[in-house]
């Protein structure tokens, strides 16, 4: 909130690009720490490829989302 | 019915290190097949490649006479006990249960130290008990066939003969393929075995193959 009245419009890029950092941050850690738990969901059926797309795109969108609600007050 | 679960032509390399080449095996329901071999011979390799968690330059796992690209997609069809422990720690005992359809009251019947874990976290019990639930999980659930890599590993000797009892109920139901460096139990248990060694697999016909492929002494 502070950061777009401060500097408007042009922090929306910023932040979009420290989202997707962090996102690579998150990927990079969870596959080296939780690697073995993978196993947990493979044996439920539900792939590597699934519980990355489903997770990964769910926090964007609440990024994206969050960003949009304090946008608008 | 009986279903199998067929694989050959694998070919995995590592570099110019050539780990799998000549693998031939075959599992059916009803039946416990073993599968034994010194370290680095690939036996870790050769389940996950069944399970179709890792590439080779070439496979051919089938089941039922029908190929399948990722095995692992469809878990009415194979299980996977990795020779760690894989249910996340944070997770409630019951939980765990529920999620593979299992029921508590069984576990316990089976295992009655396990009485008092029923609001437990995986983390909260000792490393012999999440171990034995990992095995107990795979070995219950579901499916027509389960790989089981090292279930042995950390059980006591009580446990481990619990679990080879439970094995020999299950397999009216699901074929395993099982590996461990405990070969006795492996022998004990299982209806047929093999040998993986210099990249193939070799059909146990007496127990003195063992020796002569450089395994153990007996």
């Amino acid at each position: 909130m502070v950061l777009f009245r401060e500097y408007g419009m042009s922090i929306f890029a910023v932040l979009f690009w420290f989202k997707l950092f962090t996102l690579g941050v998150v990927y990079v850690f969870i596959r080296s720490y939780k690697n073995k738990e993978f196993y947990y969901y493979l044996n439920l059926g539900l792939t590597r490829t699934f519980l990355w797309t489903s997770t990964l795109c769910f926090d964007f969108s609440l990024f994206l989302f969050l960003l949009s609600r304090i946008h608008k007050l | 019915m009986v279903h199998t679960l067929e694989a050959d032509s694998i070919l995995l390399e590592f570099g110019l290190r050539r780990v799998l080449s000549d693998i031939h095996i075959q599992c059916r329901t009803g039946e416990i097949t073993g599968l034994l071999g010194r370290n680095g011979q690939g036996k870790t390799c050769l389940m996950r490649i069944l399970y179709g968690d890792l590439n080779a330059s070439s496979r051919s796992v089938r089941f039922d006479d029908i190929s399948l690209r990722q095995p692992f997609r469809q878990k009415q069809h194979l299980l996977f006990l990795p020779q760690f422990n894989f249910i996340p720690p944070s997770l409630p005992l019951q939980r765990a249960l529920l999620d593979f359809e299992l029921e508590f009251g069984d576990l316990v019947q089976r295992f009655p130290q396990f009485r008092a874990t029923h609001q437990s976290r995986i983390q909260d019990l000792s490393g012999g008990e999440r171990r034995l639930i990992n095995v107990y999980i795979i070995i219950r659930s579901r499916s027509r066939f389960a790989l089981l890599d090292e279930p042995f590993s950390h059980l006591m000797p009580m446990q481990i003969e619990q679990i080879k009892e439970l094995m020999q109920e299950e397999k009216k139901n699901k074929g395993f393929l099982i590996t461990d460096h405990l070969y006795r139990h492996i022998i004990d248990v299982s209806d047929k075995f093999y040998i993986l060694a210099d990249g193939k697999t070799h059909l146990a016909k007496s127990i003195g193959d063992i020796e002569r492929l450089g395994y153990a002494r007996l």
